[in-house]
């Protein structure tokens, strides 16, 4: 059986919608609500695709989301299903990164240094193995991780950020966990 | 069992009797909680790593203007109930539950009041005046002032149970459990039934019965605006009962005769930035945003000119219009929803199907034929659907083929 669906509230899924239609009218009040009800969520996607710069990533990810607010700003009136305004946003957080890894010369995810020597406490370097082995996944399966731990999202919820059914993101964080648990124990202490 | 399966379970993802399912091959099967238990370890690990990036993350979030990580979420109890069920010593099961941080222990001395949530840093006066600052998670003790900066909202849990929202630049001294002394700005409470509840403003005194309304005070005067059960407003030496969608105002010399609040979704859309830091999925966001599209509807409604069918404006106003149909407030307005329906006939499509089938079995029966056309045509004539029939009432197994039909459609989108 399938886990439940439908359980985010389709009142949210309206409620964006609508303040997405506002806002491709040029309401920027209504933008800034879309970002502060989704920011999150859109930041989870911009770490899952943003280039890893070593201790940079965060700092990438960031930059990332604050260009793809203003691209999807700017092309806010192109937006014909405002209904999908998530999945939408999330497209443009996916393909800034894309370009701004292009531009510098970087594969998206890839992880440039070894992270940083600090802290070199045995719980530290696990936080670490974990965090590299989490960069080391598939797009897909990096993103659906990023959106369960990093946004705390729902599978329903999940599912409408990334276009997906609830049953795929089920898949994908299933097999996202049995790599992840793969990759370290593959790579003991 | 499948991993995915097994995932779910883990996610509090599963419907009720399916992870009951779970739960009872769990206690069968050794091989299979050995598994569940390694999934749980990975699982927090996951957790604790990203509770670490999110606060590394915070400072990028005030940058770009959003709220903070949000409370707990998933397999919990609502946030507003968390500090309660920690002083009713439940922490340790949500413990077990294992989506959240602790709840905060409450003090050994009394206290009247927590504050779950706040957007930023407030202030606390204790009865001797002296003044600290404070954060979400502060317990409350009988006879602190609370006071709200500019800019800054916060929610508290009262003792009883009741809920307390403020906004920005409002101070509250909470005398005891169930009273409160407004002496500035504007307060939102939901008020637990039981023994009335008082808030005094300046010379006005509010007793509530229950459930929900909010007071604001601004110099001498007050408004108070009961949005459901009743309370009674007293202020120089006149009384007022106030029924739900009532109002009254003190202006200083007199107290106004009770009148009705024009739009509750509106009086209290301060509390939508409290929203967006509790989570996108809220009960009560999700309740406010219900009624904030049903009074969209119905304003919609009324300033509906033919032209705007035909406009870009058609996609911003079906939803609205669909949800305003079938609110119960609009029961009383049969002209305006009668409109609705021929509105809708023109500007529905799929994104409105479920509140269209609702509507087939609405009382009437002009709504019903409207919404028999309006389904017929989104249906492709595959719902084989008489306006005259659904007019003069549909058999329930076609009512029941339209709501599986609206489903999938509700599905897909």
């Amino acid at each position: 059986m399938s886990p439940q669906d439908g359980r985010s509230s389709a009142t949210g899924s309206d409620a964006t919608a609508l303040l997405a239609a506002q806002a491709a009218r040029g309401e920027r009040a209504a933008f800034e609500a879309l970002l502060a009800l989704h920011g999150r969520t859109l930041l989870a996607i911009a770490r899952a695709h943003a280039p890893a710069n070593g201790r940079a990533r965060s700092g990438e990810a960031e930059e990332v989301l604050q260009e793809s607010a203003l691209r999807a700003w700017r092309d806010l009136a192109r937006l014909d299903r405002p209904e999908r305004f998530l999945a939408w946003f999330a497209a443009i957080v996916q393909n800034t990164a894309v370009d701004r890894a292009r531009r510098e010369g970087l594969r998206a995810g890839e992880e440039l240094e070894d992270p940083p020597a600090r802290e070199r406490g045995p719980s530290e370097a696990f936080r670490l193995r974990l965090l590299g082995a989490v960069q080391r996944l598939p797009a897909p399966l990096r993103e659906v991780i990023e959106l369960a731990y990093f946004a705390e999202l729902t599978y329903a919820e999940i599912a409408a950020a990334t276009a997906a059914s609830v049953s795929t993101v089920n898949l994908r964080l299933s097999q996202a966990r049995t790599a992840l648990r793969a990759a370290l124990e593959d790579e003991p202490e | 069992m499948s991993d995915e399966r097994l995932h779910a379970f883990l996610d509090g993802e599963l419907a009720h009797e399916e992870a009951e399912a779970v739960a009872r091959a769990l206690a069968e099967d050794g091989a299979l909680r050995a598994r569940l238990a390694e999934l749980r370890a990975l699982d927090g690990s996951l957790r604790e790593l990203y509770a670490a990036e999110r606060g590394a993350a915070a400072p990028a979030l005030a940058r770009l203007g959003l709220p903070p990580a949000a409370g707990p979420r998933r397999r919990t109890l609502s946030w507003w109930l968390l500090p309660l069920a920690a002083a009713a010593g439940l922490a340790a099961g949500f413990l077990l539950a294992g989506r959240r941080a602790a709840p905060a222990v409450p003090p050994a001395r009394p206290f009247v009041a927590v504050a779950t949530l706040a957007t930023g840093p407030f202030w606390v006066e204790d009865a001797t005046g002296a003044a600290r600052e404070a954060r979400a998670g502060e317990f409350l003790p009988p006879g602190a002032r609370v006071r709200a900066p500019e800019g800054v909202r916060l929610a508290l849990v009262l003792e009883d149970g009741s809920e307390l929202r403020l906004d920005r630049g409002s101070a509250v001294e909470l005398v005891a459990a169930r009273e409160l002394v407004l002496e500035t700005g504007r307060a939102w409470s939901r008020v637990e039934p039981g023994a009335p509840f008082r808030i005094r403003c300046g010379p006005t005194q509010v007793e509530v019965l229950g459930t929900e309304l909010s007071v604001a005070r601004e110099g001498e005067r007050t408004e108070v605006q009961l949005f459901h059960g009743s309370a009674r407003v007293e202020a120089g030496g006149a009384a007022r009962a106030l029924a739900a969608g009532q109002s009254a105002r003190w202006d200083g010399a007199a107290l106004s005769e009770p009148y009705r609040i024009q739009s509750e979704a509106l009086a209290t859309g301060w509390m939508l930035e409290l929203y967006a830091y509790s989570g996108t999925h809220h009960k009560d966001l999700a309740e406010h945003l219900d009624r904030l599209l049903i009074e969209m509807g119905r304003r919609k409604l009324v300033s509906f000119e033919e032209r705007v069918l035909e406009s870009e404006l058609a996609g911003v106003c079906r939803v609205p219009i669909a949800r305003y149909l079938v609110s119960e407030g609009a029961q009383a307005e049969p002209e305006a929803r009668r409109k609705a329906a021929r509105v809708l006939e023109t500007i529905a499509d799929a994104s409105v199907a479920v509140p269209l089938v609702k509507a087939l079995t609405d009382p009437d029966p002009e709504v019903r034929r409207s919404a028999a056309r309006v389904l017929q045509r989104l249906s492709g004539g595959t719902l084989r659907l008489d306006p005259e029939r659904s007019a003069a009432g549909l058999e329930p197994a076609k009512v029941l083929e339209c709501e599986t039909w609206a489903a999938e459609r509700a599905g897909v989108r």
